[in-house]
């Protein structure tokens, strides 16, 4: 499939150059024959997506307007609700789960005219950082297969970098948008929290959830965006404040940037070509008229204890509904068990051992005798994180960093949990702070005969969205060279 | 305080959790869990006497929206995911002993008939 935005693409289809059902039977096709090694979709809905093309082809045909997003190929992610197939979550406890509603974000997105090609893997429940804790197995990294995704969004990004879809729909709770989109080489944003309706989203911690976008550009991520954002009186936390018309302010150029760098940023902790990489990107951006600012956030550090207190106690308590009853996996019966037992038998055999750690770890976090030693100080540790963003934004629109310490590793080189959790060392901090942040594609480095792609975050103030996009696009369009790199282009 | 998760810690977590760990699959599990509790005591670094929990991204904002009713689910769509039905019915095993009648599949509210 041709690398195309999404505005080009609809574009093309309204002036009649091409049509939503071509233009779906190639993404169909391609999916077709990618997807047995990728294993980046869980489902393919072909019958609906070639439906729905042929309904769009034919508004068209009559005059009518069928949406900013006419006929565009989007995936979603299984821990997404639609009415189409199954929304497992990437979890047996879901593996026939068959939501009886669509996320806000669905009905949106189809009422912009968006296709529904297909579900997309994730790690379970949205808990890992490379995709390999999926109950339907790891996908693979469509720049080199034998290597990880990134995670939890890991189908989403995979998806967008092999041309399988123009975009797709992931979540973000610690960092499940950016990784992937780093370690796939695609732009993924995490907004606001509370600037997308989380209706529909799969809980996992509910105060660091967000959905986003991942796209193949700057333009596609805002595009997508403004459709996805804005209150939704189904979700209590979803923010009231308008939607900024993010399309025409990401395109305005504007005046000199002020970037925050902190001082750790390349840090011993990272690999040395992720060191070089960030070290090329800070001196373009620089070179380009961007006033780079060092500072100094020693909290960062904390953001990953502060995150793995938080995420996890969170987790155990949105998780208690699966209990095998009402939905979700039930154990056999064993004759003279107790209801209880039946609770700990179909829990213990639905979810996946990263589930099963994070219900743990959280239950431990908030169980007498350890919640003030832990639970509260990773509350007043947020805190503190979040002031450390709110001063440095004083003085700076955006601070700079890696998205991750690495490029994508190969699948099972991480088997410990602490080597896992360190992915997300760059990402857990504004999902704490509640801020907006993305992930932009800023080169390749080659490792072991292989080019992988390298991603930079930007992290703003919240509701920054307009100003962080306008920034990520400058530098997209300064350095054409570096963005959107399909494996095949 | 010990803050080993010892094996009575794991028992005692995994009852609270309502989580069947397997015997074979408990000595590991403790172990790796262990080794992440110890990473999360870095915020005993942090010196947070006078500072306030921060309980969410968007905390201090306290919204209520107009109590309107609007579109429930159907039962059938809902009764679809369900893993035992019996007619409208959820199915679940016993709950109360025997001598309290021989329902099997507790009686709703609504008269629906099984």
């Amino acid at each position: 499939m041709p690398q195309t935005t999404i505005s080009a693409y609809v574009e093309a289809v309204r002036s009649g150059r091409t049509t939503a059902r071509q233009m779906i039977d190639v993404t169909l096709g391609a999916i077709e024959a990618a997807n047995p090694k990728l294993n980046a979709y869980r489902e393919v809905f072909p019958e609906e997506a070639r439906a729905a093309a042929d309904r769009i082809d034919e508004r068209i045909a009559q005059g009518e307007n069928p949406g900013p997003l006419a006929g565009a190929p989007i995936s979603i992610k299984d821990n997404i609700a639609t009415t189409l197939g199954r929304t497992s979550a990437g979890s047996k406890m879901l593996a026939d789960y068959r939501s009886p509603f669509d996320a806000t974000v669905v009905e949106r997105l189809t009422k912009a005219g968006a296709i529904i090609v297909g579900k997309v893997q994730c790690d379970e429940f949205g808990m890992g950082s490379s995709g390999e804790n999926c109950a339907f197995g790891p996908t693979r990294n469509p720049h080199d297969d034998r290597r990880v995704a990134g995670g939890s969004s890991s189908g989403s990004a995979a998806a967008v970098a092999a041309g399988l879809g123009l975009a797709s729909i992931g979540s973000d709770t610690g960092g499940s948008v950016r990784l992937p989109a780093s370690f796939c080489g695609v732009v993924g944003v995490k907004p606001t929290y509370g600037r997308v309706s989380r209706y529909g989203l799969v809980a996992y911690g509910s105060s660091l959830d967000c959905i986003g976008p991942i796209t193949n550009s700057v333009a596609d991520a805002a595009t997508l965006l403004r459709i996805m954002a804005g209150h939704d009186p189904r979700d209590a936390t979803s923010s009231t404040r308008e939607v900024f018309d993010l399309v025409t302010e990401v395109d305005q150029p504007g005046r000199s940037i002020r970037l925050a760098v902190p001082k750790k940023a390349r840090s011993d902790q990272n690999d040395e070509a992720v060191n070089d990489a960030f070290a090329r990107v800070v001196d373009h951006f620089r070179e380009s008229g961007t006033e780079i600012i060092e500072v100094d956030f020693p909290l960062a550090d904390y953001g990953l204890a502060t995150y793995y207190v938080l995420a996890p106690a969170e987790a155990s308590s949105n998780l208690e509904r699966y209990d095998g009853i009402r939905y979700g996996h039930r154990a056999e019966p064993v004759t003279g068990e107790s209801l209880e037992e039946l609770y700990a038998r179909s829990r213990g055999e639905g979810f996946g051992e990263e589930v099963k750690r994070r219900i743990m770890l959280g239950t431990f976090v908030l169980s007498a005798g350890y919640h003030d030693a832990y639970y509260l100080k990773a509350l007043k540790a947020r805190r503190l994180i979040h002031d450390a963003f709110t001063d440095i934004f004083r003085s700076c629109d955006a601070m700079l960093t890696p998205t991750a310490a690495m490029p994508a590793f190969r699948i099972g080189e991480r088997a410990d949990p602490i080597h896992m959790y360190l992915c997300d060392r760059y990402t857990v901090n504004a999902n704490i702070a509640g801020l907006c942040a993305m992930s932009l594609p800023a080169g390749m480095i080659d490792l072991d005969g292989s080019a992988l792609p390298f991603g930079v975050q930007l992290q703003a103030p919240k509701f920054a969205e307009s100003s962080m996009l306008r920034i990520a696009q400058q530098f997209e369009q300064s350095r054409p060279s570096m963005v959107g790199r399909g494996p095949g282009s | 305080m010990n803050d080993s998760i010892a094996d009575n810690m794991l028992t005692r977590l995994a009852r609270l959790a309502r989580l069947r760990i397997d015997p074979d699959e408990a000595a590991g599990f403790s172990e790796k869990l262990e080794l992440v509790i110890e990473s999360l005591r870095r915020l005993n670094e942090l010196e947070l006497d006078d500072v306030e929990p921060m309980t969410h991204a968007d905390a201090g904002r306290n919204r209520l929206d107009e109590d309107e009713p609007g579109p429930a689910m159907s039962l059938d769509a809902l009764l679809r995911n369900a893993p035992v039905t019996e007619g409208r019915h959820i199915a679940v095993p016993r709950i109360i002993d025997s001598g309290s009648g021989d329902e099997q599949v507790p009686g709703g509210g609504d008269g629906g008939g099984a």
